[in-house]
């Protein structure tokens, strides 16, 4: 190997060192940082959502970072976008002190995750559909029954008085029940569906879980009372209906959120889905005599909405 | 072992495959069928408990008694096999029992398990909780659906006894249909066997009668192409059998017929031969006995030296003669069949006395020692005049043959026979001519055929008689030591010595009356010389009554007669003798007759008369004599 040739190689390594360097240099170091909990299916489409609308309106290509939550390191960005309850957790504790907006999560995950963090700015696009928007989906698809179930866990109890004044706002009466441990599921269970003509399932580990959903609506059905659920695996599984936000419609709103606040202005506190679907059982509308039909599923959505509207 | 009939190896060949194959199909049949019974039970047990457990989730979850009865309910009379159901919480408590017998313990999460208890099939099934994947990023969980808790299990006992009377009734039916099928391929194989046994059989038994002799019998054909080819067969061979023996039966016929022409001419043959022998024997006996009475009376005349050894030539010459006269007819009466041998007990003592009486003299007169060993006792049976006469002839050739020394006569008992022996230290047999002794006129060391000599038929004689009495006549001999002639005879069992031996004639003279009647003059005379000449007085005549009117006109009574065997007339010697014995009481008779027939023999036998065959020797005559007088009348 000759002197000439070792001269050529250094020249050689010397330009791509240079080059990569300068490139690195060039780009600007991202505003947003979105950590995902898991790295596909619905997490990847909220992100891909909100990175969507961050760069539709703001300062462009790379402006936001997409990365599972544990490979995000570096200079902090302004903001953090948390999808999922993992990632929410995780950046809370080891990432760096900036506002931190949480997607697709429930409330009460959120609430018990934020809890002990209030050195930062938290804010999230909770999963949870106001119960005002379930009471008058209800109204709407069920105008025959006023007496709504709702069984409460350990987890969910909280919730009791929001919905107790929903109802009462929308006019309906709220059958409660409530469950502290998994061995009183069937007596309570029992005991709501007795007194209630529709039952809402909320969500609750300790009530609605994998292996619980079925006896629930067998139960149910066997009352002939509908359940309305709060997410597609509910009208899947056997619920009437449900009304939900899809994970794109919650990473568009968080993409708003977080290009408000790249504006210059503070972190909005959490907030409802805006836009929401509705899923119908077609199957089970029919076995229960319910006078739904596949399609009406939009007429539903544009009736809440437009209700929604109204001042 | 006996060979199976023919039908039973046709009914074996064709049943015995066919009973295996359906033996074998109905236990392999019969196995799957009950092995897939097993498991058609044992998976309507599974399908029941799983059904039950996925029943009796909500009952469980709901703590819903009434619910979970129902569905037990249900399920018990859906399936009358089942004999007991449980459902059983999550802590072991049964929530519903319905008459089961066996409580198992609680199984391993997951495990679905079935066992045997008696006669009963017990499946255990968890009741596992449905799972719906509910939880989800809406509930606020994002773990995967975990597998369904166990909340309780499903017993179910079903009864075995329907599956085994099912397995019994199959076996049943299997094991009808196989019999029923082994009696139908018998049934056939027995019907089309016989189609063929059958003719077989029928065959069979025309084939034995046919061998038996029963040449008339037919098959009749009545089988099929193979087999009626062998029916047309054996009835061809049979008729070819029955005409060939009929051409044979006639040719034997023809031939014994022309055998029997040939035989009849042979006999008569013989016949006249035989009735010229005869005649001959007596008409040339006569003149010759008489010739040598007379010779002898001659020979007692007072002659001179001269005319005494003229005499002596013709005595030596009549006595040539006569032996060869006699030879010569015993040769051609034996040959003529007209000696038949007698057997009757024959005292061995008395049969040596006889020939030593004959023959010692001559022997000894020759210079020879002779002497006897043995037999005292011993009985034979046998023909006393045959066996003399071989005795005789053998002695009297070992004095012919032998020039110093001496001969031997001895008997020596060998198991259930006694060998009678000649010895002699004659001249020998050379070997090669000890083949051709025993035949006629083969002389040994006479090469000029000396008449004194002998004729060389002795032998041939002796060989032909003990050949008539079923005797072997052996030689042994080594030339210029001697020869051994042995006749091996038969013993007779315990005879008693019937009477004293006769005492060896004296040659004194005698005394006391004897009658002679003859009708030959010539010999009437020369017999009447002869015995006058030892000192008897003599009455001679030609017929009975006149011998017995001299014999009164003297005042005599006879102490002995002779007499010839054939008189004139219709008179023989055994009348005169009845005659004689009538007048005279028990008195000692000889016959003279010139043919020794066996009719002859018979009768002086049966009179208890002597017999001596003309021509007689003087001596022997008077041997006779001496001891007829001796025993007297009475």
């Amino acid at each position: 190997m000759n002197a000439g040739f070792i001269r050529l190689f250094g020249l050689a390594f010397l330009c791509i060192m240079l080059y990569a360097f300068s490139g690195a240099a060039l780009a600007a170091e991202p505003l947003v940082w979105v950590a995902l909990s898991d790295a596909g299916g619905a997490h990847a489409e909220a992100a891909e959502a909100a990175e969507a609308e961050i760069e539709r309106t703001g300062a462009g290509q790379g402006d936001a970072l997409i990365r599972p939550w544990r490979e995000l390191s570096g200079p902090p960005p302004r903001l953090i976008i948390a999808v999922g309850g993992q990632a929410l957790s995780g950046m809370l504790a080891s990432g760096p002190r900036v506002p931190l907006l949480a997607v697709l999560v429930p409330e009460w995950a959120f609430q018990r995750s934020v809890a002990g963090f209030n050195d930062r700015s938290n804010s999230a696009v909770l999963l949870d559909q106001p119960p005002a928007r379930q009471f008058a989906a209800l109204r709407l698809a069920l105008p025959d029954r006023r007496r709504v179930g709702v069984v409460f866990g350990p987890e969910s109890r909280w919730q009791e008085p929001a919905y107790q004044r929903a109802a009462t706002d929308a006019g309906l009466t709220l059958v409660v029940g409530r469950v502290s441990a998994p061995d009183d599921l069937a007596r309570t269970l029992q005991r709501t569906l007795d007194d209630c003509d529709v039952l809402l399932a909320v969500a609750d580990s300790v009530v609605f879980n994998n292996a619980s959903v079925q006896n629930i609506l067998t139960a149910a059905y066997r009352q002939r009372v509908p359940l309305v659920g709060f997410s597609p695996s509910y009208v899947k599984a056997g619920a009437l209906l449900a009304v939900y936000s899809s994970p794109t419609q919650v990473g568009r709103q968080a993409g708003e959120m977080a290009r408000v606040f790249l504006s210059g202005r503070p972190l909005q506190s959490p907030q409802a889905p805006h836009d929401f679907v509705v899923g119908i059982n077609a199957e089970v509308a029919r076995s229960l005599g319910v006078p739904l039909r596949p399609g009406d599923e939009a007429a539903l959505v544009q009736q809440l909405r437009a209700a929604e509207r109204k001042p | 072992m006996r060979p199976l009939g023919l039908n039973l190896r046709v009914l074996l060949a064709a049943v015995l495959p066919a009973a295996l194959v359906a033996v074998a199909l109905a236990a392999i049949f019969t196995a799957r069928q009950v092995a897939s019974l097993e498991e058609a039970l044992l998976a309507r047990g599974r399908a029941e408990a799983r059904q039950l457990a996925s029943n009796a989730e909500f009952g469980l979850f709901s703590g819903n008694r009434d619910f979970l009865e129902r569905a037990v309910r249900n399920l018990s009379q859906a399936d009358g096999a089942i004999t007991g159901v449980a459902v059983i919480d999550a802590g072991g408590a049964a929530l519903v029992r319905q008459g089961l017998s066996v409580l198992p313990e609680w199984p391993p999460i997951g495990e679905e398990r079935d066992f045997l208890s008696g006669e009963t099939l017990v499946v255990v099934t968890p009741i596992r909780r449905e799972v719906l994947a509910v939880e989800d990023i809406y509930s606020g969980f994002s773990q995967p659906a975990a597998a369904g808790r166990i909340s309780g299990l499903v017993v179910l006992e079903l009864s075995r006894a329907p599956l085994l009377r099912e397995r019994f009734y199959l076996l049943l039916a299997t094991l009808i249909v196989a019999l029923f099928g082994l009696i139908v391929g018998g049934v056939l194989a027995v019907r089309i066997a016989r189609g063929v046994t059958r003719p077989v059989l029928h065959i069979s038994d025309v084939v034995r009668r046919i061998a038996a002799g029963d040449l008339q019998a037919r098959v009749t054909p009545d089988a099929g192409d193979a087999v009626r080819q062998l029916e047309h067969g054996i009835n061809d061979m049979a008729q070819r059998i029955a005409s060939a023996q009929g051409n044979l039966r006639e040719q034997i016929t023809a031939a014994t017929a022309e055998l029997r022409q040939r035989k009849d001419e042979a006999e008569e043959v013989a016949a006249t031969k035989s009735r010229f022998l005869a005649s001959a024997s007596h008409d040339l006996r006569q003149p010759m006995h008489a010739l040598g009475l007379f010779v002898s009376r001659l020979g007692r005349m007072s002659l001179d030296h001269e005319a005494h050894g003229v005499v002596r030539y013709i005595e030596s010459s009549v006595s040539v003669m006569q032996d060869l006269l006699d030879t010569l007819l015993d040769i051609s009466r034996i040959d003529a069949g007209l000696v038949t041998p007698t057997l009757a007990p024959v005292a061995v003592s008395r049969l040596f006395d006889r020939l030593e009486i004959e023959l010692a003299e001559s022997i000894r007169r020759k210079g020879l020692e002779f002497r006897r060993h043995g037999g005292e006792g011993l009985w034979l049976l046998t023909d006393a005049a045959l066996l003399e006469r071989i005795l005789m002839n053998l002695l009297s050739n070992a004095g012919r043959y032998t020039q110093r020394g001496g001969v031997l006569l001895a008997c020596r008992r060998r198991g259930d026979a006694a060998w009678l022996e000649v010895w002699d230290t004659g001249i020998g047999i050379p070997l090669e001519a000890q083949r051709t002794v025993f035949q006629e006129y083969m002389q040994l060391g006479n090469p000029e055929r000396d008449r004194a000599k002998g004729l060389g038929l002795g032998l041939s004689i002796c060989e032909r008689l003990a050949r008539l009495l079923r005797t072997p006549l052996r030689m042994q001999s080594r030339p210029g030591y001697g020869s051994v002639f042995r006749i091996e005879v038969p013993l007779a069992a315990g005879v008693p010595e019937p009477a004293v031996a006769p005492a060896v004639a004296e040659m004194v003279g005698m005394s006391g009356t004897v009658l002679i009647v003859d009708d030959d003059p010539l010999v009437l005379a020369s017999t009447t010389q002869l015995v006058a000449s030892w000192g008897c007085r003599t009455f001679a005549a030609a017929s009975v009554a006149e011998v017995m009117g001299e014999c009164d006109a003297a005042g005599c009574r006879p102490d002995a007669a002779i007499c010839d065997y054939r008189l004139r007339g219709f008179e023989n010697g055994v009348h005169t003798a009845r005659t004689l014995r009538l007048r005279y009481g028990d008195l000692p008779v000889l016959l003279l007759s010139g043919d020794l027939t066996d009719s002859v023999r018979e009768a002086a036998e049966r009179h208890q008369l002597a017999l001596l065959g003309k021509p007689m020797k003087p001596a022997r005559l008077r041997a006779l004599l001496q001891s007829m007088l001796n025993q007297g009348p009475g």
